[in-house]
């Protein structure tokens, strides 16, 4: 992500070259700032201690009530735990996350292509056929989603029906 | 002044549909916030696309509501099955679970009800007698104040919130940055657009505020195993002593009301802060037999009566000059600026009226929640029993149809998509949600009033510190971020002193 940060605010800062001083002035001064925060959370593993410690310190004013929030999230986490809800089961969930990235790429795709209100109901079968949602909930649920569809179609003052394409 | 534009502003409220937005807002509030892993932001930024066909005040009450509603709503799920709603409720499930497991969970929910409306009242009430002064401070500012104003609230943001300083100012600045794609209003030049239409008007701050609070917020739900479905919660207890234990505690109502709303104006601090420091307080100051975290009614009561006063405090900043308190209030000066309500001196002159309709209805709102807190108090246990997996989908499906609404710009459903990822992976690294957000909406606004800075100026960057406001805000600026870096930095030399002596 980091990278990702860094690679577009310097695209930017060698453009902002091309805008005359007045429109360039703001997103020169931002991308600087960008580009120096970047790298310096980019080289933080090679940076000497008090440095490292400038850019990993929070300023919080509020630090003294964390040990609370701790106490009160162990807290809640034990009861999960107990009930066996709420498991961040780490390769579980980032598969989990994964696929509902994915599922939220054809979403818009499809949208693109076929208009999103016939894009809607399939994105909602494809949801809970990977999450395992069963059939009956899944019939509500598509239900439900067409509905907000179609309302929203009527509501807003954009043609759903129609792809970008 | 403050009689005419009350009669304003009550006018505003009791014509036409405004009331029944008022109370729809309240109601969706209670819900949104009472299910788990959804919250005021996620319900605001869904509801937003959707206020397109109201008038502005209508939408920016309907918002209001949602969040003054959701902050109470947090609190049901924290007292029936100690999960929070909200962060705001957090340090309600302290003795308010522990009430229920007594069998007086309708006593907790009764007094979070009342807590909430008194608390709530209070700071509002508070607020609206503040507001003449606010517009005399507001109106002292012109072009460089607003442009210093908007850098220090990011600095503020990123000093106040938990998490690495260098972190919130690097996605503080990227949201600053992002916000300059497309045509500068000040300046008629496209940057950034590739050439294409599309990116002619830039990102819309709505799908971007849609895609962090929605979608971010759903990607990181869907990995989280299992819902929070919970039935067979037993509603014992009784409603009428939860009130009255409020009543017996006017001191500790009041007192965290206005803690609430203190804390609440503090841009990035929050109602999550503010409950905490309220129940801390209420603590410090209790007498020494009285045992916290096993089922004191205190507890709830000012954990419960902060977090609605800081909804009052938050909008302080927010309205005066456009600087959020938390996420909601980001969402909701999106919903000012969508409807061309912009923060500073115009909500306090030509749109005073409106301004304090919005205070009212925050008035009218907390009585509602007290109605509805009460009377259908034994109603409440259905919504912690919804599996909020299987609103994953429908909340996808709620803010792609209303990202392509805002302009039919199917840049905008792609941004919502984008941003939805983007915000996940702010939230996974630790990086601040809010100075990322407060740079995308303060972008337009900050580059105005630096350019007319400049213009007046004839270019001299002096202008920002030739004035004693201007020098005061660059002066705390510099000093908010560059005192705990320097703390930072020398904090090797200081162990070494230690070590030497």
């Amino acid at each position: 992500m980091l990278v990702g940060i860094l690679v577009v605010s310097s695209y930017m800062l060698v453009e902002s070259f091309a805008f005359s001083y007045q429109v360039a002035i703001f997103p020169r001064f931002t991308a600087i700032a960008t580009i120096c925060g970047a790298l310096l959370l980019l080289a933080r593993g090679y940076l000497p201690e008090s440095v490292r410690n400038a850019v990993d310190d929070s300023g919080s004013m509020f630090d003294y009530e964390e040990d609370e929030l701790v106490e009160s999230e162990e807290a809640v986490t034990s009861r999960a735990e107990r009930d066996g809800e709420h498991e961040d089961a780490s390769p579980h969930a980032e598969r989990q996350q994964a696929i509902l990235v994915g599922l939220l790429a054809g979403y818009g795709v499809v949208g693109y292509a076929i208009g999103l209100v016939l894009a809607t109901p399939l994105f909602v079968i494809a949801y809970s056929a990977l999450f395992g949602i069963r059939k009956r909930i899944a019939a509500v649920l598509l239900g439900v989603a067409i509905a907000i569809a179609l309302s929203f179609d009527y509501i807003l003052p954009v043609d759903l029906m129609q792809g970008g394409l | 002044m403050i009689g005419s534009s009350l009669t304003g502003a009550i006018d505003i409220l009791f014509t036409g549909t405004t009331l029944g937005w008022l109370l729809v807002g309240v109601l969706l509030g209670i819900v949104i916030g009472a299910i788990p892993g959804l919250g005021p932001n996620l319900g605001l930024a869904i509801v937003l696309p959707l206020t397109v066909r109201l008038s502005g005040p209508d939408a920016i009450i309907l918002l209001i509501s949602i969040y003054s509603g959701a902050m109470y709503g947090g609190s049901i799920a924290a007292i029936l099955i100690n999960t929070p709603g909200t962060a705001a409720a957090a340090a309600t499930t302290l003795d308010g679970y522990q009430m229920t497991r007594q069998g007086r969970a309708m006593d907790a929910l009764s007094i979070s009800a009342t807590a909430s409306a008194v608390g709530g009242l209070f700071a509002i009430v508070t607020l609206i007698l503040l507001t003449p002064y606010l517009t005399t401070l507001v109106l002292l500012f012109g072009s460089p104040e607003y442009f210093l104003i908007a850098l220090f609230g990011i600095a503020l943001i990123t000093v106040v919130a938990r998490g690495s300083l260098v972190k919130g100012l690097t996605a503080g600045a990227f949201g600053l940055l992002l916000s300059t794609i497309g045509f500068p209003i000040a300046v008629g030049q496209p940057r950034y657009t590739f050439d294409t239409m599309l990116l002619f008007d830039g990102l819309n701050f709505v799908a971007v505020l849609i895609g962090i609070f929605a979608i971010g917020e759903m990607i990181k739900l869907a990995g989280e195993r299992g819902g929070i479905a919970r039935d067979g919660v037993d509603m014992d207890g009784s409603v009428f002593s939860g009130v009255v234990d409020v009543l017996r505690a006017p001191i500790t109502t009041i007192k965290s009301g206005y803690i609430g709303m203190f804390i609440g104006a503090i841009p990035g601090s929050g109602a999550s802060i503010a409950n905490f420091v309220s129940y801390a307080e209420t603590v410090r100051s209790g007498s020494g037999d009285e045992e916290y975290g096993s089922g004191n009614h205190r507890g709830v009561i000012a954990s419960e009566a902060a977090n609605n006063g800081t909804v009052a405090g938050s909008l302080i900043p927010t309205f005066s000059f456009g600087i959020p308190g938390s996420g909601s209030t980001a969402i909701l000066l999106g919903g000012l600026m969508m409807h061309g309500l912009n923060p500073g001196p115009e909500l306090f002159t030509t749109n005073i009226d409106i301004t304090y309709s919005v205070f009212l209805s925050l008035l009218i709102g907390n009585i509602v929640i007290l109605a509805v807190g009460l009377f259908f108090i034994t109603k409440t246990s259905y919504v912690t029993a919804v599996n909020s997996n299987y609103l994953i989908p429908l909340v996808i499906v709620f803010s792609t149809l209303g990202s392509l609404g805002l302009r039919g710009n199917w840049l905008d459903v792609f941004t919502v998509l984008f941003f939805g990822v983007f915000g996940f992976f702010l939230m996974t690294y630790d990086y601040s949600i809010i100075a990322f957000v407060l740079g995308i909406i303060l972008g337009p606004i900050a580059e105005e009033n630096l350019i007319r800075s400049l213009q007046l100026s004839d270019g001299s960057l002096m202008i920002f510190v030739n004035e004693p406001i201007p020098l005061l805000l660059t002066l705390m600026t510099v000093t908010l971020v560059g005192l705990p870096l320097l703390k930072a930095l020398a904090s090797p030399f200081r162990r070494y002193v230690a070590s030497a002596r």
